[in-house]
C-alpha cells in the first residue's frame, strides 16, 4: 500500500512536471524565434512583400482577430449566459435539463471545421452574406456557446441553494434574485469565462476559412467584410515554406502575448477569489 | 383565541411515498409553535406547505390550509410568501450589505422611498436586537457578520415584509449556545407581534420557548397540546418515548 501511494504521488508530480514543461517549452520556443521579428512595424504595418507576408508587418490581421472575436463573443456570451441561467433557476423539469445538458454536449463535439461548413452554406451561400466577419463570427459563437455556457453555470451553481430558496421565501420572483443576486456574485466568474472563450475563438482556424478570413485585406471597418485572422495568417505563412518562417514564428508570438495577456486578466478576475 | 392557521386533513407524498398523513391542526395567534420530531418524520414538508413552497415542489399534497379565514390555495404565491415567512437553519445572508439585504424584498414590493426604506431597516434590525450592533456599519457586507447575527439578520430579512406567520426551521442548530438563547429571546419578543412556528431537534428549546408543541412521527401527528402538558405528562406513549430520549 506505502508503494501504491508513493507511485501515485510520483505520477501525479510526473503529469504536472510534463504539463507544465510542455506549456513553457512551447511558450519559450514561441517567443524566442518569434522575437527577432517584434518591432513596432511588424505591429502596426500591413504585411507585404513579393511572396506575401515575407516582409512588412500584421496590423489588418490583429485588428482582424479583435473583430471576429467581439462578433464570436458579443453573439454567444448573452445567449451561453441566459442557458445557463435558465438551467440553474428557471427550468423545473429535470428532464428538460438533461436534454439542454445534451444538446450543448452535442454542440461542444461538433468538429469546429464543420461548424465552418455550416456557416459558409447556410449564412454565406443561403443567406447571402458572403464571406464577412458576420459569417465567421457566427460559427465561432456557436464553437464557444457551450464553453461559456459550462463555465457560467458552474459559476451559478455554486451560489448556495439556501440563499436563493431565501429570496424565494420573500416571495420575489427568480428574474429579480437572478438581476440583483446571481449577476453581481458571479460577475467575475463571468466576465472571466467570457474572456477565455473569446481566447478559444481567437486561435481557431476551421470556422474563418471559408467564410470570411481571408489572405489579404486592409483593417475591416466593418463586420460585413471579409478580414484577415491572425491563425489564417499564421498557416498561410507556414503553408509558403520557408521564406516566411521567420514572420510566422512572429505572427504567433503575437497571437500567444494576446491570449496569454487575456488568460492572465481572466484568470484574476476569476480564479484569485477567496 | 384566535388561530392563525388551520391544517385540516393534509396529506403530502413525494413520488408515491407518503411524507405526511393526514394531519390536522391548529395554530393560534400571536404564540411559539414547536414541531418536534425524528429525522426524517415530516417536519420540513410540514413548514413547506405553511408558505406554499411545497407546490413548487414533485409533491401530491390534499387536503385544505387557511391563513385567518382564507384559504392558502387561493392566494397567489408571492402574496402567500408575504404573509407567511420562512427563515432556514443555515443562514443565508445575500451577498451584499446589510442595508441592502434589509431592503431586498421591499424593494421588489416597489418601495423606493429612501426614508421610508430606511424606516422599515431600522425599525426591523431594532426588533431582532441587531440594530446596536450594526447601526455604524449597515454598509458592511452581510456575509462577514457572526453565526448568530447572520441569522439575527435572515430573520430580520425576513419581517421586512411584514409577515403574519413566521416560520423557522431548525434556525439555531448552526450556532452555538450563546447565540441560540440570544434568539430564543428574540423569539419571545416576536410572539406579540407575528405567530411563530419553529422546527427545532432540540427539545430543551421547544420546552423553553413554545406555547404549544406538535409531536410529529413518520408523518403522522402523534400529539399535539400545550407545551407544558406534552413535556409532562403525554398522552401517548410514543411521544413519552421521544421526549425521555428512549426512542427508537
Ligand atoms: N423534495 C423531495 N423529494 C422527495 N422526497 C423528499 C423531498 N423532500 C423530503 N422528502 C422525503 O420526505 C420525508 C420527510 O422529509 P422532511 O425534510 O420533511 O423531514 P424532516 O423532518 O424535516 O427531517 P430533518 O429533521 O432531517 O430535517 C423524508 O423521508 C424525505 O426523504
Ligand atoms: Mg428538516
Amino acid at each position: 500500500m506505502r508503494h501504491l501511494s508513493k507511485l501515485v504521488k510520483l505520477w501525479a508530480f510526473l503529469g504536472i512536471g510534463i504539463t507544465l514543461g510542455t506549456v513553457a517549452f512551447i511558450f519559450l520556443f514561441i517567443f524566442y524565434e518569434g522575437a527577432s521579428v517584434i518591432s513596432p512595424s511588424f505591429i502596426l504595418e500591413s504585411p507585404s512583400g513579393a511572396i506575401l507576408g515575407t516582409e512588412g508587418g500584421i496590423f489588418p490581421a490583429i485588428i482582424g482577430s479583435l473583430f471576429f472575436t467581439g462578433t464570436a463573443v458579443a453573439m454567444s456570451a448573452p445567449a451561453a449566459v441566459a442557458a445557463a441561467a435558465y438551467i440553474t433557476f428557471f427550468c423545473k423539469n429535470d428532464r428538460m435539463k438533461v436534454v439542454l445538458h445534451s444538446v450543448i454536449n452535442t454542440i461542444s463535439g461538433i468538429p469546429s471545421i464543420v461548424l465552418g461548413l455550416f456557416a459558409y452554406s447556410f449564412l454565406v451561400k443561403s443567406l447571402g452574406l458572403g464571406r464577412c466577419i458576420l459569417s465567421s463570427g457566427t460559427a465561432l459563437a456557436v464553437m464557444i456557446l457551450p464553453f461559456i455556457e459550462i463555465r457560467a453555470e458552474k459559476a451559478f451553481g455554486e451560489l448556495s441553494e439556501e440563499m436563493i430558496r431565501s429570496s424565494d421565501a420573500l416571495g420575489c420572483s427568480r428574474t429579480y434574485m437572478f438581476l440583483k443576486i446571481a449577476l453581481p456574485s458571479c460577475k467575475r466568474e463571468l466576465i472571466s469565462a467570457v474572456i477565455l472563450g473569446g481566447c478559444y475563438a481567437m486561435g481557431a482556424t476551421p470556422p474563418l476559412i471559408f467564410t470570411g478570413a481571408v489572405a489579404y485585406a486592409s483593417v475591416p471597418e466593418s463586420i460585413f467584410e471579409p478580414a484577415m485572422a491572425l491563425p489564417m495568417h499564421l498557416y498561410l505563412l507556414v503553408a509558403q515554406g520557408a521564406t516566411s518562417m521567420d514572420t510566422a514564428y512572429g505572427t504567433a508570438f503575437v497571437m500567444l502575448a494576446l491570449i496569454l495577456i487575456l488568460t492572465i486578466i481572466a484568470r484574476a478576475l476569476g480564479g484569485f477569489r477567496k | 383565541m384566535n388561530n392563525a392557521l388551520t391544517i385540516e386533513k393534509l396529506s403530502v407524498s413525494y413520488d408515491n411515498k407518503e411524507a405526511l398523513k393526514d394531519i390536522s391542526l391548529k395554530i393560534p395567534e400571536h404564540r411559539i409553535t414547536a414541531v418536534i420530531g425524528p429525522s426524517g418524520c415530516g417536519k420540513s414538508t410540514f413548514l413547506k406547505c405553511l408558505n406554499g413552497q411545497i407546490m413548487e415542489e414533485n409533491a401530491r399534497v390534499s387536503g385544505k390550509v387557511t391563513l385567518s379565514g382564507t384559504d392558502i390555495s387561493k392566494l397567489k404565491p408571492s402574496d402567500l410568501r408575504r404573509k407567511v415567512g420562512l427563515v432556514f437553519q443555515t443562514p443565508a445572508p445575500f451577498p451584499m450589505s446589510i442595508y441592502k439585504n434589509m431592503t431586498y424584498a421591499p424593494r421588489y414590493y416597489g418601495i423606493n422611498d429612501r426614508e421610508e426604506l430606511k424606516r422599515t431597516v431600522t425599525e426591523k434590525l431594532k426588533l431582532t436586537g441587531l440594530y446596536d450592533e450594526v447601526k455604524d456599519e449597515l454598509k458592511k457586507s452581510a456575509v462577514k457578520l457572526s453565526g448568530g447575527q447572520k441569522q439575527r439578520l435572515c430573520i430580520a430579512r425576513a419581517l421586512t415584509v411584514d409577515p403574519e406567520v413566521l416560520l423557522l426551521d431548525e434556525p439555531c442548530s448552526a450556532l452555538d449556545i450563546k447565540s441560540t438563547s440570544v434568539i430564543e429571546e428574540l423569539l419571545l419578543r416576536l410572539k406579540e407581534t407575528y405567530t411563530i412556528v419553529i422546527v427545532t431537534h432540540n427539545l430543551g428549546q421547544a420546552a423553553r420557548i413554545s406555547d404549544m408543541t406538535a409531536f410529529i412521527n413518520d408523518g403522522r401527528l402523534v400529539e399535539f397540546g400545550e407545551t407544558g402538558s406534552i413535556f409532562k405528562a403525554p398522552e401517548m406513549e410514543e411521544t413519552k418515548d421521544f421526549i425521555t430520549g428512549s426512542f427508537g
